[in-house]
């Protein structure tokens, strides 16, 4: 590996955000390809926080601020993928605190995981009607979708996401991921939903499970 | 304005924050208010605000002098009374009187047969505070249980007719939205024989939340607006996490929920002053390792000890408060060292309305036996914080002088006179080995159970007055008819 690369890397890991956003253009510069850099510059370094927050190595708001210079790193690179016709893009996802639900802190800290594998994540916010997400999910064509729900009442708002998608005809073209607090797996049986995790790094390992295997 | 000092002074004289420290709080609380501002979500709080003065844009985003907060400030009552279901006045919520309860809406509960965790149903509800109304040192129920086993979008209502019929205890309450709440407070005025009756000897107090950071949802304000107009108290207490919804330093935090309150607490002032608003909030960190919201921490209980000074120093209202809380998954030592530091603690802080007794798992199980174990300890720790008093009489120089050197005080009239005032446990052990031994070895924890097995089993609490229960299931079954 080059040793601009591996400043890249070790630049991400650091939350050295300058020298990330430099090196990354001078990566460009040197002409290396954008993928490359993007895959065993950028990519390789999230994926390493993860495994290290994973093991109780790295903490989370390093791991949230490695994900947010992520993105800033990808909107160098991002005109160069563009341009280029045979381009292989990143996974879509789309996350969502349900319908009369206002708990977003646990769907904030699984979106910004998300990004740490790659995932391009969409967050629609709290408290989304499940029009509005199918709305989203005709327009960014998703491979996933997360639905955060912590109260008893908002739970039943995971199911009808599912139905709606279904009555859309879209329910095979995405994958359904539900989580929060009272959720549990039997919950997501019943309903249909295609993965629950308990917590950020299992819903991390899903994500990554059921978006492969829908590739 | 009166200071709590003068009327109960805090009788351990325990401070964490000086009174500039407070002064700090405040201060910066009203720059956040000022400058940055917060997202009003309703429409009638929207005009009351612009009205008295504040800036509005964005459609929904406020910024506020500081002459708006401090005028509601002084509107807001220094003392709030909550009484028993029967009209009884049962708690005085002021100066530094403490009165401890349960929390509510745990999904999970440990069974009482078999101790594993399962789903909370109604019956949790009913037993839960069946044992409440049996124990000596809780004073107040709060829902403990969310039934999995009733339609969700009633199951406020169940929850509280359930706790209506099994105790006379002042019931904290949660509702889904003004729908419930509206039906809640039409049980409640049946039972107390009107409106004004209610809001005069209230037994219901509602647990209401803004959202973190510097929100006011719409749901939320609709339903403070329905209390305020029924003329019944409530708490506007929110629940930053520490490092994700809130900054993750003490002071940052208690900065911007006290701004939190502070923005509530104008907009219920500006729609009907006088309106009885109990203060505090509760924020601890979110776990960095685990990303999740911890209920005992040193800082939490920084942040509660840190509101109820606020509380009783600078602003004269009564307070809001934790405790008998863990993060434990079971009635264990972890529960039991947890929950005693929070007692303690919040007993010190002289916080009036005290709340989450038996909770475990980060308010996501509720435990009977940790409601129970709670009880001994809130009964330890107020004979901790009633000291002991001199006088000729307990200075004891004529007894001492009469036994003299070498001999003992057993027999002496002095000692039956006064060893009654001695605390006596009710469940922790303090048998001879043998006599322990003899009775099957008990644990604090397998009294606990019993303790609560018993009650729920046999004690009978008062019941309503005859006809009255079909007409406030009526009331529930209206709603019912509705989904
Ligand atoms: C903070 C909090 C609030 C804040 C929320 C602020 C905010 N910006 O989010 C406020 C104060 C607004 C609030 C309000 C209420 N709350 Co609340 N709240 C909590 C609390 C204490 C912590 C939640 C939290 O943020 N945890 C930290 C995050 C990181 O954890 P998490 O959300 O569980 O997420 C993790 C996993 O669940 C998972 N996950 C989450 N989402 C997803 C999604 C996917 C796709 C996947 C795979 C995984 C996943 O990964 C996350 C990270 O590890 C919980 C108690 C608890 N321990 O959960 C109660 C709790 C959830 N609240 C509860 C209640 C009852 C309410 C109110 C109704 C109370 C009231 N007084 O009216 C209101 C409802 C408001 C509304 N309409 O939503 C109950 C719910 C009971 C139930 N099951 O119905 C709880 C359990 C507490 C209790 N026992 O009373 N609350």
């Amino acid at each position: 590996m080059s040793d601009l690369l591996k400043s890249l890397q070790e630049a991400i890991l650091t939350i050295d955000e300058e020298t990330a956003l430099k090196v990354t253009q001078e990566l460009l510069d040197s002409g290396m390809e954008p993928e490359e850099i993007l895959e065993s510059g950028m990519t390789e370094a999230l994926l390493e926080l993860g495994r290290r927050w994973n093991c109780g190595e790295a903490f989370l708001p390093e791991v949230v601020a490695a994900a947010g210079i992520f993105e800033r790193c990808s909107a160098i690179v991002e005109p160069a993928l563009m341009a280029k016709a045979d381009r292989k893009v990143s996974d879509k996802a789309i996350i969502a605190t349900v319908k009369g639900d206002l708990h977003d802190l646990g769907k904030n800290i699984v979106g910004a995981m998300m990004k740490t594998v790659g995932l391009e994540v969409h967050d629609l916010g709290k408290n989304v009607p499940t029009e509005k997400i199918i709305e989203a999910v005709k327009e960014l064509q998703p491979k996933l979708i997360g639905l955060s729900a912590l109260l008893t009442t908002t739970m039943p708002e995971q199911e009808n996401v599912i139905k709606a998608l279904e009555e859309a005809g879209l329910r095979s073209a995405v994958k359904v991921m539900v989580g929060g607090a009272p959720v549990t797996q039997e919950w997501a049986d019943r309903i249909g939903a295609d993965g629950y995790a308990p917590n950020a790094p299992e819903a991390v390992r899903v994500a990554l499970e059921l978006t492969q295997v829908a590739a | 304005m009166a200071r709590a000092e003068e009327v109960n002074p805090n009788p351990s004289g325990f401070r964490l924050l000086s009174d500039s420290q407070l002064e700090q709080i405040h201060l910066a609380s009203l720059e956040i208010l000022r400058r940055t501002g917060v997202r009003v979500h309703d429409a009638e709080a929207l005009e009351l605000l612009a009205a008295a003065g504040c800036v509005v844009t964005d459609g929904d985003l406020v910024r506020m002098p500081p002459g708006v907060v401090e005028e509601a400030l002084d509107k807001a009552p220094s003392r709030i009374v909550l009484c028993s279901r029967t009209g009884e006045p049962a708690m005085y919520l002021e100066a530094y009187r403490s009165y401890f309860g349960t929390g509510s809406d745990l999904p999970n509960t440990l069974d009482l047969e078999t101790g594993e965790r399962r789903p909370s149903v109604l019956a949790d509800v009913e037993q839960t505070a069946r044992l409440v109304d049996s124990l000596p040192n809780v004073e107040f129920v709060m829902s403990m249980a969310q039934a999995s086993d009733v339609p969700a979008a009633t199951s406020d209502r169940k929850s509280f007719l359930a706790m209506l019929t099994n105790t006379i205890k002042p019931i904290v309450f949660t509702a889904w939205d003004e729908h419930g709440l509206a039906d809640i407070i039409a049980m409640a005025q049946t039972v107390a024989g009107g409106r004004d009756e209610l809001a005069l000897s209230p037994f219901l107090f509602a647990y209401l939340e803004p959202t973190s950071p510097l929100q006011h949802s719409d749901v939320v304000m609709r339903k403070m607006m329905m209390m305020i107009d029924h003329g019944l108290p409530f708490v506007y207490a929110p629940g930053p996490v520490e490092g994700a919804s809130a900054p993750i330093t003490s002071a940052g935090s208690l900065a911007m929920a006290n701004a939190e309150i502070l923005s509530g607490m104008a907009i219920a002032q500006l729609k009907k002053p006088g309106t009885p608003v109990l203060f505090g909030s509760g924020s601890g960190p979110l776990d960095m390792r685990t990303a999740l919201a911890t209920y005992s921490s040193p800082e939490f209980m920084h942040h509660c000890m840190a509101m109820a000074e606020l509380g009783h120093y600078r602003y004269n209202l009564p307070v809001w408060g934790f405790s008998g809380c863990s993060d434990s998954k079971l009635a264990d030592h972890q529960a039991s060292i947890e929950s005693t530091i929070w007692i303690l603690w919040t007993a010190l802080s002289g916080a009036n309305l005290v709340h989450d007794l038996g909770y475990v798992e980060s308010g996501l199980t509720c435990s009977y036996e940790m409601i129970v174990l709670c009880d001994e300890i809130v009964s330890y720790v107020r004979r901790l914080m009633d000291g002991f008093q001199i006088t000729p009489e307990t200075l004891a120089l004529d007894a001492i002088d009469e036994v003299g050197p070498g001999n003992d005080y057993l027999g002496h009239a002095h000692t039956r006179r006064h060893f009654r005032q001695v605390w006596q446990p009710r469940l922790l052990d303090r048998n001879t080995y043998q006599s322990w031994e003899a009775a099957d070895k008990p644990t604090a924890f397998g009294t606990a159970r019993e303790i609560a097995q018993q009650a729920i089993e046999e004690h009978q609490c008062d019941p309503l007055p005859g006809g009255m229960l079909e007409e406030l299931q009526a009331i529930v079954a209206k709603a019912d008819a509705k989904l």
